[in-house]
């Protein structure tokens, strides 16, 4: 087989592969992306296991609204559609109690809220607004810019304690030097009274990222849940749209996709990266990249298979093993139902005659204990929750937003999710989840027909399981089946993530980049790691900056000499 | 109940215009619909496909219905005509990601008492199995095989990429060479007139019968003779892409944004806007409305006709024979399945590796009165065709899993008690061969109108097989190859001649016929053995 020779070569085309041959084409590379599966996008996919009805094994929110590519690449161009969901969230609890919420449905959140909690309420009102001007740049400070050097850490310095300092000193009652400590739930209980309005809010951050209790991680604990907020929508038809728009964004920007073709070994000559062999159908075939070659899948796969522990020193190897991906992995359960759940209580009337939908329902709500209890399981006792104590469930349906998902007279409720260990952390091995998947099931139908008593077997027409094990042979890059890939935790956040040594998207292989969610900010498909990465690639001159293109006002550059002193 | 939907915050996220204009819209992202695009494109036009559906690819699909982790071929898996198509190699698909794989053993067919016959891409080796029968079978067998193979390549193939000639002509001109007489013998006759003058195996005519009959073709209708060289020829060449059929389309998909094109997905056509007579552009079911002097439209024709906002006079008489228009007589339902290893024939081990194995029939009655009865729309499975899809493409599983289906025959809807035919039809495989079920997937006609709307009754090829729909009848005499009455309107898609199957002529056929009524200067040229036809018959 002949070689073929680009300027770049991308392997993988998840999201954040796409996202920089994207960038890389438009600013005039010849770019080459090779992605093992028949389908680009990764996590960001839909499928139709029942004709005519389409479920979200993974990504189902945009979250990344604010990410500069939609202004950078003009994904309008290439059909990029929304569907919006005024009610974006609700949660609802054993007595009967609901809450709604949903940025572009402030006044009947207000109204929710007030019924239980006046104070809260008038809370939700004040940031509503003082956030709503600076959502934007506000989320850019923290997702949108590369992590920085680790000399560079004063916290007083970090982009968002800058833009609060400069943009929005209203804000800095919530983010605050003292604030960077705590953990999300703490940071809620400063400010909220209402308990179910926070257990919707931690639930907001635990399945964005960060586990609610861990500390440290407050502040991107709420900016995670503000990013599904802000957007508050998904593209047409599910996020696998977004990634067509992207994908004949790269095709008219002559992008070469290789599709079912496994990337084997990034090529390395003298330290440098100088391509790829790839694999499967094409085995052998070699892909030669002038300029640099991108690694967009996870950073373990990266050095331990296609590195094949080469090149790096052992300290490194070590750290990569090392790092964890521990942090609840997601059970996604999806039916097609003929009637939505009706929940009892206050739900009714809000739900449905008001029309407040939630296009996700937290449930209980009652109490943090059931998260805390779910986590504990997880994180403990390295087992799936089955306990009633533990069950909290997060339940999704955006077919009443978008009518593409499924005919007329039925509801797609997907993804449904607990949370459960990722397979390798299970104390009783891999396959764990899998063996008890339909009694996890049954379990989780028991626990919502308790709130929705018209739940039962006859309004359910079909039932789908991803478990985190499907889910990361599925798609390779959702290691432990995590759509975060590794644990959001202080350690293994911002500079420290993946690991110190890798968090400027460099690697110790001159010419080697990373783009993937287990690097900064994760992931969500922000589109965040291959903006942030342009930012080095300008810095290392590998790519002039293309007038298009602007760059994070809180980015630092590393000293020349700093550049590859870490490595 | 949506009750919810149409939310949309002003000045937010920049989305694709309300209004858009452009030189030409293809409706539907089938294999038809791509091709339109891609040669209209390629010649400069600005080409917008419309596609319903959240993937493009139409019946060229590859999907996760044994979720999780196990794709198959819901669809079109059986490629029977890359060797002629002029897409492949006008715009060299091979480099976007096509590989096209053509195994030897194509067809075998495994009888009720065992005995079993096989077909290749050599054609040494088919004669070679039919020799089981007799020497002088094997004889006719190639002698038939040969002739028929000469009438694909020189009449059937190259017709497939060309407009049709009215019967009268069509006659006339086929009387000039031998083949074209002996070819036009054939046409008058019914299929199982044709296999039972050709040979004398009670096995080799169900065989042969089955490869027609598969298809939606009725063994006993006068005047559909001449399916039978193309099916059973084409049959033994059939391709397989690798990583699956939805290859095919991306790699047209790939083709057609590098030259300009534009492809939205969930975007249904609402309408088809007409004015005094003359094209406008569409209307989306989101009301969004794209602008254009042409449609190309994918969809069966009475579909497309029901889309227009407007008929004129000159195109009444079409809407209304339209109306009468006779969907498939019968269609497939499939049961997909996962097995933690490969099945094995139970009756020989070198039948485990065959791309189609056909079980379940004894006898040429046999086989006819399974179709037979699908006429009427009676469904008591006996048999049908197996493959084994992991055996040529390991792609399809994620976990490791092997991937096949069995598919039979099957009257619309066929949607009652979908599981328990499933398991008929996997007892019946098992007669045959030995594997083990971790999961299965039936797939219905219904289920086949349900997920392609353009196959309303399961109809995969967009209309009945049946003289008055055929050649320069389908989908009517006006509309035949391709223009319409309405000025801008053309019809690209299987309702239109040649038909479906994933030939590819109805997209060829409408995107040479759009260049030339635009004058708009065409790069490419008919490949050699079209233009050899043309010469010869046109």
């Amino acid at each position: 087989m002949v070689t073929e020779r680009y300027d770049a070569v991308v392997i993988g085309g998840g999201p954040n592969g796409l996202g920089i041959a994207a960038y890389l084409a438009k600013a005039g590379l010849k770019v080459c992306v090779c992605e093992e599966r028949l389908e680009l996008g990764g996590g960001a996919e839909n499928v139709e296991p029942l004709p005519g009805f389409r479920i979200d094994p993974h990504a189902t929110y945009l979250y990344g609204a604010a990410a500069p590519i939609f202004e950078q690449l003009e994904l309008w161009k290439f059909g990029f559609r929304m569907k919006y969901f005024a009610t974006l969230a609700g949660g609802v609890t054993t007595d009967g109690k609901a809450i709604v919420s949903g940025r572009f449905n402030i006044e009947n959140t207000i109204q929710s809220i007030k019924k239980y909690s006046p104070k809260d309420a008038e809370f939700v009102r004040f940031s509503h607004e003082s956030f709503e001007p600076y959502a934007k740049d506000f989320l850019r400070s923290i997702f949108w810019t590369p992590p920085y050097p680790l000399e560079h850490q004063d916290p007083d310095n970090l982009p968002w304690m800058r833009f609060v300092k400069e943009k929005a000193p209203g804000l800095s009652l919530l983010i605050n030097r003292d604030t960077m400590e705590l953990s999300t739930y703490e940071l809620l209980d400063i400010q909220f009274e209402f308990e179910p309005l926070k257990v919707v809010m931690g639930q907001g951050a635990w399945y964005n990222g960060p586990f609610p209790a861990w500390r440290g991680m407050g502040i991107f604990g709420l900016a995670t849940g503000l990013l599904m907020a802000y957007s508050s929508g998904c593209p047409v038809g599910g996020m696998h749209s977004m990634i067509h728009a992207l994908v004949r964004f790269c095709l008219a920007h002559g992008v070469k996709f290789y599709t079912n073709a496994p990337v084997d070994e990034i090529i390395v000559e003298n330290g440098e990266a100088k391509g790829v062999v790839l694999g499967g159908g094409y085995s052998g075939k070699e892909i030669r990249a002038e300029k640099l070659v991108v690694s967009a899948v996870d950073v373990k796969t990266t050095f331990l298979k296609l590195l094949k522990e080469k090149y790096v020193s052992k300290s490194l190897i070590q750290k990569v093993k090392d790092i964890s991906l521990h942090g609840g992995s997601l059970f996604v359960l999806h039916l097609i139902v003929k009637e939505l759940p009706k929940y009892k209580g206050d739900a009714e009337e809000l739900f449905f005659t008001g029309k407040n939908y939630p296009s996700v329902v937290c449930l209980p709500a009652d109490s943090r204990e059931y998260v805390l209890n779910q986590a504990r399981d997880i994180f403990s006792f390295r087992t799936h929750p089955m306990k009633d104590e533990s069950m909290h469930i997060m339940i999704c349906c955006h077919d009443i937003y978008d009518e593409t998902r499924c005919p007329p007279g039925y509801h797609v409720l997907s993804p449904i999710y607990i949370q459960v260990p990722p397979p390798e952390y299970h104390k009783d091995g891999p396959l764990a989840v899998n063996k008890a998947k339909w009694e996890i099931a049954e379990k989780i139908l028991g626990t919502i027909k308790k709130f929705a008593p018209n739940m039962t077997e006859k309004n359910i027409v079909a039932k789908f399981i991803n478990t985190p094990y499907d889910s990361e042979h599925r798609n390779m890059g959702l290691i432990g089946g995590n759509w975060y890939a590794i644990r959001e935790c202080e350690d293994q956040w911002w500079s420290f993530r993946p690991i110190p040594e890798l968090a400027r998207y460099r690697t110790p292989i001159h010419k080697l980049y990373l783009s993937h969610q287990t690097s900064y900010p994760g992931g969500l498909c922000l589109f965040a790691v291959p903006y942030n990465l342009m930012h080095i690639l300008i810095d290392d001159g590998i790519i002039q900056k293309p007038d298009w293109f602007f760059t994070s006002p809180y980015h630092i550059k590393d000293k020349e000499s700093d550049i590859r002193k870490n490595l | 109940m949506r009750v919810f939907t149409g939310y949309k915050p002003k000045d937010f996220l920049k989305e694709f215009p309300e209004e858009f204009e452009c030189d030409a819209v293809v409706v539907g992202a089938g294999p038809n619909g791509l091709i339109s695009a891609l040669y209209l494109a390629s010649a400069g036009l600005k080409v917008i496909v419309c596609e319903k559906r959240y993937e493009i690819g139409g019946g060229l699909a590859t999907e996760e219905i044994l979720f999780p982790s196990n794709l198959s071929n819901t669809h079109a898996v059986y490629h029977m005509m890359v060797d002629y198509m002029p897409v492949l190699k006008d715009f060299k698909l091979d480099e976007y990601g096509l590989d096209w794989i053509k195994p030897n053993s194509q067809v075998s067919f495994i009888s009720q008492d065992g005995f079993y016959l096989t077909f290749h891409r050599m054609v040494q080796d088919s004669k070679d199995s039919v020799g089981k029968i007799s020497i002088e079978e094997a004889e006719r067998f190639e002698g038939n095989f040969r002739l028929w193979r000469r009438m694909v390549d020189e009449i059937l193939a190259p017709a497939t990429y060309v407009p049709p000639l009215p019967p009268l002509e069509m006659i006339e001109k086929f009387q000039r060479t031998d083949i074209g007489k002996k070819f036009l013998d054939l046409a008058e006759k019914s299929p199982a007139e044709i296999i039972d003058e050709s040979f004398k195996s009670e096995k080799l005519k169900a065989l042969i019968a089955y490869l027609v009959g598969m298809w939606g073709v009725d063994l006993e209708e006068t005047g559909m003779g001449f399916m039978v060289p193309l099916l059973v020829v084409r049959a033994t060449q059939k391709c397989y892409p690798y990583g699956g059929s939805h290859r095919f389309a991306s790699s047209l998909a790939r083709k057609i944004i590098g030259a300009g094109g534009l492809i939205l997905d969930n975007a249904e056509v609402e309408k088809i806007l007409v004015e005094g007579g003359e094209i406008k552009g569409v209307q989306l079911t989101d009301g969004r409305k794209i602008f254009s002097k042409i449609v190309a439209s994918s969809l069966p024709a009475p579909l497309t006709f029901e889309k227009l906002t407007e008929i004129p006079d000159s195109a009444k008489e079409i809407a209304e024979s339209l109306k009468q228009w006779k969907w498939d007589k019968w269609s497939f339902f499939t049961v997909h399945f996962t097995s933690p290893n490969p099945p094995h024939c139970k009756v020989n081990k070198e039948l485990d590796k065959f791309f189609v194995s056909i079980v379940g029939f004894s006898d040429f009655q046999s086989v006819l009165s399974y179709f037979g009865k699908l006429k009427e729309g009676k469904f008591t499975p006996v048999g049908g065709h197996f493959t084994p899809e992991s055996l040529i493409d390991e792609t399809l599983s994620r976990d490791g899993k092997f991937v096949s289906f069995l598919q039979v025959c099957a009257p619309y809807p066929s949607d009652k008690e979908k599981e328990k035919i499933g398991k008929e039809l996997l007892d019946i495989l098992s007669d045959y061969f030995e594997f083990e079920v971790d999961m299965f997937v039936c797939e219905s006609p219904k289920d086949i109108e349900s997920r392609l709307a353009s196959m309303p009754y399961g109809s995969i090829k967009h209309g009945d097989y049946t003289p008055s729909q055929m050649g320069y009848f389908r989908p009517t005499e006006e509309c035949s190859s391709s223009a319409t009455p309405i000025k801008g309107l053309y019809l690209c898609g299987a309702s239109s001649y040649p038909g479906g199957l994933i030939i590819g002529g109805p997209g060829y056929i409408a995107a040479n016929r759009i260049c030339d009524d635009l004058k708009v200067q065409k790069w490419w040229q008919p490949p050699d053995y079209i233009r050899k036809f043309l010469k010869e018959y046109y």
